[in-house]
């Protein structure tokens, strides 16, 4: 059976998320928390990565501009569709999956981490023969969908199918696996906590240094700094002398630790800076900006000393997507001087729309 | 012997940062070389705050200590409360919600507050 999956990333149907709160509409280009890494990988990765092991390997993640998606997507040969994420679009998406021969397509709006069986959300589409076979939790329905091929064609028809899409009224697929909606900085830290504590299949991606303890790749932690188990420390992080990581706090990738600061019960996401002296507790920090979630505030910092965004890091990470795109025009290591190369018509992702034709979507079929 | 001591109020501006710092504290210089000054700061209108702020704070808690005098702090947004706690500067300082109550802890008794040019409120009471 030719089974494809589509995941879209972004506004659909309503508010935006970001790690502020639900509604995001002021930045231009931003990253959705399941773009961003958690515990060393993105939700959207890990719900790739799901899919591929079930078997399914024709994926197609649409998104439009504004959305700054994993760079290694397109290392491993998912497709990915840039264009706005309208009713219309959507079904000359959908459309798309029919010309290929698609018998069933898995749509979904990644914007939960959802632990689901595709094998029996396949069983229990068949069993009822519906078109559209929408998935649930306990708390709801969930934005995942199973298509049959009529519901491929309908909606390459017409728009109405991706209305019933939205209001589909039976969800007969209960997942009963771990769900976590990732509506919030408290969700995102709950999914850490989960993992961290083995309650999800979510793992952290690097080497369990200590019992409780992952570090990523050139991870850098001082002798005299002290980490308390269950703690994840991000590639290429660096902890210095005296800091404390304890009670479950995460630090993903490319961020510094200063001296004697104390991380407790937090979260902090890549590329972030914090300086000496703080004491972080019950927060998630991306860079300059802080949600502390026992006050339910978000705050954003203006002084570098405090809180800022590792900016060397992060052009250090743009020179290297950079030198694999274009080796010719970016020999060579990174150096200071090459960050005059850091315009935003280099830093900005492929701004027209990108529509795929049909025959440029050779996507490989799958057995399930 | 005197045992008068001198009691200010100061609203603080809106900005609590790199540049406006220094004329708040040569303000405050004065006041706080008083024998025991009793200071309390008004944070009501402060919506910005960053380390060279936090530097201030402490510097008037050095000058007030070596004079056994006290700073407190009050009516302070929640937004200003996190950056007080990641950096530590909470414990050092007693935080009250409100002005009047920051008053009130120094004397138990309220005291009629004074105006002066610079936007400071003061009142003198007995120990």
């Amino acid at each position: 059976m030719f089974v494809s999956a589509i995941l879209v990333v972004g506004d659909w149907p309503s508010a935006k998320h970001d790690l502020t709160g639900r509604k995001n509409a002021l930045q231009p280009v931003h990253t959705p928390i399941v773009c961003t890494e958690i515990l060393g990988e993105s939700v959207l990765q890990r719900t790739i990565q799901r899919l591929r092991k079930s078997g399914i390997h024709a994926i197609t993640v649409m998104a439009d501009n504004s959305i700054h998606l994993p760079e290694c997507l397109q290392e491993d040969g998912t497709t990915i569709v840039r264009r706005s994420l309208d009713r219309r679009s959507m079904a000359e998406m959908i459309a798309q999956q029919s010309l290929m021969g698609v018998e069933m397509t898995l749509m979904m709006r990644v914007a939960a981490y959802i632990e689901f069986d595709l094998a029996g959300i396949i069983r229990c589409h068949q069993a009822q023969a519906g078109i559209l076979t929408r998935a649930r939790d306990k708390n709801g329905p969930l934005e995942l969908w199973m298509m049959g091929a009529r519901a491929i064609r309908h909606a390459g028809m017409g728009l109405n199918s991706i209305a019933a899409m939205e209001t589909a009224p039976d969800s007969p697929y209960l997942v009963t696996g771990y769900v976590n909606r990732l509506n919030d900085a408290h969700d995102v830290r709950r999914l850490v906590m989960d993992s961290l504590t083995g309650r999800c299949e979510l793992k952290p991606c690097g080497t369990e240094i200590r019992p409780g303890v992952w570090a990523g790749e050139s991870a850098s932690i001082h002798s005299c700094a002290r980490i308390v188990a269950p703690a994840f420390i991000g590639r290429r992080t660096k902890v210095r002398s005296s800091a404390l990581i304890t009670r479950g706090s995460s630090l993903e990738r490319d961020c510094v630790i200063e001296r004697n600061t104390v991380i407790e019960d937090s979260s902090i996401l890549s590329f972030s800076h914090l300086g000496q002296d703080l004491d972080v507790s019950h927060a998630v920090i991306d860079g300059s900006r802080f949600v502390h979630l026992r006050r339910n505030i978000a705050v954003t910092f203006d002084d570098a000393k405090l809180f800022s965004r590792n900016e060397r890091s992060s052009i250090q990470q743009m020179w290297r997507t950079l030198r694999a795109q274009n080796p010719a025009k970016y020999k060579g290591p990174f150096e200071e001087e090459s960050v005059g190369i850091w315009t935003p018509d280099v830093f900005a992702p492929a701004e027209a729309p990108v529509t795929m034709p049909v025959s440029a979507l050779s996507l490989p079929r799958a057995e399930i | 012997m005197s045992t008068e001591r001198l009691l200010v109020v100061n609203h603080l501006p809106e900005k609590l940062t790199v540049g406006h710092t220094k004329v708040i504290l040569e303000k405050l210089l004065p006041f706080l070389k008083n024998d025991r000054p009793q200071l309390v700061l008004d944070f009501s209108g402060v919506s910005r705050l960053d380390s060279a702020g936090i530097e201030m704070l402490v510097q008037c808690m050095e000058q007030a200590m070596k004079r056994n005098g006290d700073v407190k702090l009050a009516a302070i947004p929640p937004a200003l409360a996190v950056i007080l706690e990641v950096t530590r500067v909470d414990r050092l300082f007693e935080i009250y919600e409100k002005t009047s109550d920051a008053v009130e802890s120094f004397q138990r008794f309220p005291m009629p507050a004074m105006q002066d040019r610079n936007g400071i409120s003061a009142a003198a009471n007995a120990a």
